[in-house]
């Protein structure tokens, strides 16, 4: 296992811990009675090494999604906002792509690449999640106004603190 | 397991991203719809294990607060026994007042160890479940209000319908004056929640007391719900629009009270026996 690998394991177990046990009391708490959303796990799906293939990204995607789930008494819900974030993340790719293009050896962060390119990167990346969430979670077109509303509040919020996370550990792959 | 990921891989990403999503929706419509099946997640050994844990430790910060609730709620119960009244009248009817009451209500403690509310259908799990008395359909308060319905119990666990929940319909009434209505969950805002079907002929105020009515049998009558914080009629309408401020923070619940309506299976045999003529 090289260490990679190992690297996203932990990430992985880090992020998931850090969402069900502390977030999800922040969500309930100090900002308690708000329409507010936090999601600090979707930086793990944006961190993954380009080089992992697109069907293991969705597979992952869908494990992270349902081991969230299995914490909010949500099935599927945030499975399937991860799998349609695994899935477009090579799109987001593309559109934020610097001029040099990507290093396919070096990991997607502000450490190997730029903050500048990263903000663009992780705003979009969890703006596609947030939206996907919402939408399946009302489960309807209607009321679009009020799904907006949450979308770019959690959005905001949720990118805070994943800011401060890869401030914190500076990752570089 | 190589195989079939090397299957996998020659259908492409796009067929199973499709089948992860699939999965993922039905997994959505078949746990989350009104009539389904309730996803007892937080029931299995080892999320239930992580919640325990975590609401023990949330129960610890939270003692201070607790105690002066409890302190309150000691306060309240004492001002209610009958030694705390000044007895008024000239002559009581003791055999009747002693005999004739017969007990209706009886009360479960319960601590919510799995809570959401920022979700368009919001539900809670309580640590108590079947072994402890609790059955689906029986009401779950708290000191500030009312919490839920309970939909599903396990031998230890129950999951309950929060009043932040799409489908939400309690029946309420105005403190003292009597107009009742349906409490729903509309603006997804979990301070708020709106009285509907009271008509708009009826004389209402800011500040009105929201209660539970006398005509539930989940919830016993009286328990104050929340103020009226606005209301307003809508044009061509003929029911007020009553915007009402809950009491209950419902994202700071740890203890609540499951109440048991000891002759709810009469009340319902007779409202079937009569609906099924």
């Amino acid at each position: 296992m090289n260490s990679a690998v190992l690297a996203n394991i932990v990430r992985f177990i880090g992020l998931l811990l850090l969402q069900v046990l502390i977030i999800k009391q922040i969500e309930l708490g100090p900002i308690g009675g708000s329409i507010i959303q936090l999601f600090v796990y979707p930086l793990f799906l944006l961190l993954i090494p380009l080089r992992t293939s697109r069907e293991v990204q969705l597979l992952i995607g869908f494990v992270v999604g349902i081991s969230v789930d299995l914490f909010y008494n949500s099935a599927g819900l945030h499975a399937s906002a991860c799998v349609f974030l695994a899935y477009v993340r090579p799109y987001v790719l593309r559109i934020v792509e610097p001029r040099a293009g990507y290093d396919k050896t070096k990991g997607l962060t502000p450490e190997r690449i730029n903050w500048g390119w990263f903000v663009r990167y992780a705003s979009l990346g969890a703006l596609v999640h947030s939206l996907c969430f919402h939408l399946v979670d009302a489960f309807t077109f209607a009321a679009f106004g009020v799904i907006l509303l949450k979308t770019v509040l959690s959005v905001a919020f949720s990118l805070l603190f994943m800011f401060i996370l890869v401030l914190v550990f500076n990752p570089k792959d | 397991m190589t195989a079939l990921l090397r299957l996998l891989s020659r259908l492409g990403p796009l067929f199973l991203f499709l089948l992860l999503e699939s999965i993922s929706l039905y997994l959505v419509v078949t746990y989350n719809t009104e009539q389904g099946r309730l996803f007892l997640s937080s029931t299995n050994r080892f999320t239930s294990f992580i919640n325990r844990q975590v609401s023990g430790v949330t129960g610890y910060a939270n003692l201070r607060e607790e105690n002066q609730e409890l302190v309150e709620e000691i306060i309240d119960l004492r001002e209610r026994l009958g030694n705390a009244y000044y007895d008024n009248t000239a002559s009581i009817d003791t055999a009747l007042a002693d005999s004739s009451a017969l007990p209706l209500y009886t009360y479960i403690d319960a601590r919510v160890i799995n809570n959401s509310i920022s979700r368009k259908n919001n539900y809670l799990t309580l640590n108590k479940g079947s072994k402890h008395g609790l059955r689906p359909h029986m009401g779950v308060i708290s000191n500030d209000g009312v919490v839920g319905i309970v939909r599903q119990v396990s031998p230890h666990y129950a999951m309950v319908m929060s009043v932040l929940h799409s489908k939400t319909r309690i029946t309420a009434e105005i403190r003292d004056k009597g107009y009742f209505g349906a409490l729903v969950w509309k603006e997804q805002d979990p301070r708020f929640m709106y009285l509907e079907d009271v008509p708009k002929h009826h004389f209402i105020e800011l500040g009105d007391t929201v209660q539970t009515s006398r005509f539930s049998h989940i919830f016993p009558e009286g328990i104050a719900l929340g103020e009226i914080a606005d209301f307003s009629v809508p044009e061509g309408g003929s029911n007020f629009n009553i915007k009402v401020r809950l009491n209950t923070e419902m994202g700071r619940l740890r203890q609540v009270l499951v109440v048991n309506n000891l002759m709810s299976e009469e009340i319902e045999q007779l409202e079937e026996g009569v609906l099924n003529e």
